[in-house]
């Protein structure tokens, strides 16, 4: 079994956008959506379409799962891209990555991204927060005031 | 059909649940107004146990005042002069609240205690959220050692009181007290009442022991004697565990078992010389206690206050002079010690000492006669409900 997997020496991945990326194994472990797949193939080369992610996206997701699956790179080296990952990135492309990563059944770099916005609304008011997710609110302006008044001191 | 890269993203509720996870509390209450899902998911029980799960522990200390109030303060910047940075934290009239002293914290949750002789009741307050319970538990009569704890097999926040060998049990949701099999030995008479009177510490509280003995005095007492009493919250069961190994002598001063870093410690002066700090990595292991730390007093800038003395025979026979770690940050590789001196002049001083045990050095020292240094607790924020 473990032989016929380790021969499988590289993956294609189509993007929605039908751009092509060609990644060694050990770069998809991660992305378990990929991973099941490919457990269930007896073959050396597999190719596998994406239709819910981006090429832009994909592209960001390989370069992110390269750099952590790396041996070579320390723990500050990953923590510093990490940092200027997350920086480069607009709103949308972060939750258009956070939603990748849930197709993708990846679990820490879901983590990751959810860090990121959880960090980008902190202290940010209500009105930014609807903005930010596209939401419209559904209470009526009473339920609203009321709910306001309730937790009113977290508004100080 | 999906988004193109141009148009919004509407991400399902999965998803900003994993968000919200990560927020502070604080913003989460303002973001309940956001729509009627995030005020949903922002009071489920079982979003407050996911986002407790991922928030970081022991972020704050909470120290109690003489005039019985709270003050929170974070640890992870602490300012070069807390003293006068104090009245700008938070600060929490207990008396507001119908209560007078602090129990425990755990989980985010603090339990507070109030009593009108010969009644007492306890109260549940977290103030991330603002909430705090009914006046609950009343009862007649005088509850000794109070201790706060969580049983996660059933999800139970429960207070432990310890009065001779009669062990009373109230369990938050049930709300009453109910009497337990008793102490396996008499307690000691403590020399602080905050001091060895039980610690909370993976749904066990935990107390330090020297059977037959009533009260504390060095030379009646043998090294082996030492026992650390383990009551298991899920089963209300006893068992028994040592000190570390390496603990040798017996010192002036009684030792102090604590909860650091979510583990149980162990701690006590060695050889009138340095305090020793012990950290039992895994609990229930007696392998497992590992030497934390050794300090040298000297390093404390600890010195007779009666100047006649040297400083090393002063501390091989002192009874006096008490050291009690109460909390560790560890991004600054800082200890938070109290500290129970006595001044030459009959009178005990007590202050707070911040030591760096990566530069070997104390920060500050804490004065003032405001604050209850060895009652104080470490928190952390939550959602944890109140009932």
């Amino acid at each position: 079994m473990a032989a016929e997997k380790s021969s499988i020496k590289i993956i294609t991945l189509i993007a929605a956008d039908g751009s092509v990326f060609e990644v060694e194994p050990n770069i998809v472990k991660e992305m378990k959506t990929v991973q099941s797949y490919i457990d269930e193939l007896d073959q050396n080369t597999v190719s596998i379409p994406l239709p819910n992610v981006f090429g832009n996206d994909l592209a960001m997701i390989i370069e992110y799962c390269k750099k952590h699956a790396s041996e070579e790179e320390t723990k500050e080296a990953k923590e510093e891209f990490d940092f200027e990952f997350v920086k480069r990135m607009k709103s949308d492309d972060k939750l258009r990555l956070l939603q990748a990563a849930s197709y993708l059944n990846m679990e820490s770099f879901l983590q990751f991204m959810a860090k990121a916005i959880a960090a980008e609304i902190e202290n940010q008011s209500v009105e930014f927060v609807r903005d930010y997710f596209q939401i419209e609110s559904d209470f009526t302006p009473e339920e609203e005031a009321e709910l306001r008044k309730e937790n009113e001191w977290a508004f100080k | 059909m999906m988004n193109s890269p141009t148009s919004p993203v509407v991400l399902f509720d999965d998803l900003i649940v994993e968000i919200l996870s990560f927020v502070p509390v604080k913003t989460l209450m303002q973001l309940k107004c956001v729509c009627k899902s995030w005020n949903t998911i922002v009071s489920n029980p079982s979003f407050a146990k996911l986002h407790l799960q991922r928030s970081p522990r022991n972020t704050h200390l909470m120290i109690y005042t003489i005039d019985c109030s709270a003050v929170l303060f974070p640890l992870s910047s602490l300012p070069e002069n807390l003293l006068t940075a104090i009245p700008k934290y938070p600060r929490y009239p207990f008396l507001d609240m119908c209560c007078s002293d602090l129990v425990g914290s755990c989980n985010g949750l603090i339990c507070l205690v109030g009593y009108s002789r010969p009644y007492e009741w306890l109260r549940f307050w977290n103030p991330a959220t603002n909430s705090l319970s009914d006046i609950l538990g009343y009862s007649y009569g005088y509850r000794n050692r109070l201790t706060f704890g969580y049983d996660s097999s059933t999800d139970t926040y429960k207070v432990v009181s310890l009065s001779g060998k009669i062990v009373n049990v109230f369990s938050l949701g049930d709300n009453v007290w109910k009497n337990i099999q008793n102490f396996p030995v008499v307690s000691f008479e403590q020399c602080h009442p905050c001091v060895n009177a039980g610690v909370h510490v993976s749904g066990t509280i935990n107390w330090l022991t020297i059977p037959n003995m009533t009260e504390y005095e060095q030379k009646d007492i043998t090294i082996d004697q030492f026992v650390i009493v383990s009551l298991d919250l899920s089963t209300e069961t006893y068992r028994k565990l040592l000190p570390p190994q390496g603990f040798v002598e017996v010192p002036p001063v009684e030792p102090a078992v604590t909860v650091l870093m979510d583990c149980l410690c162990f701690s006590h002066r060695f050889n009138g010389t340095h305090f020793v700090l012990w950290k039992m990595m895994e609990f229930g292991v007696q392998e497992s206690w590992t030497q934390f730390l050794k300090i040298s007093y000297q390093n404390l800038h600890i010195k007779s206050l009666r100047n006649y003395y040297d400083i090393n025979d002063w501390l091989k026979h002192d009874s006096e002079l008490f050291l009690f770690p109460l909390c560790v940050s560890e991004s600054n590789h800082t200890l938070i010690l109290a500290c129970k001196q006595p001044t030459g002049f009959g009178e005990i001083i007590e202050h707070a000492i911040v030591y760096n045990w990566r530069d070997n050095r104390v920060e500050q020292k804490i004065f003032g006669d405001k604050f209850m240094w060895f009652c104080a607790k470490d928190y952390g924020e939550s959602l944890i409900s109140t009932s």
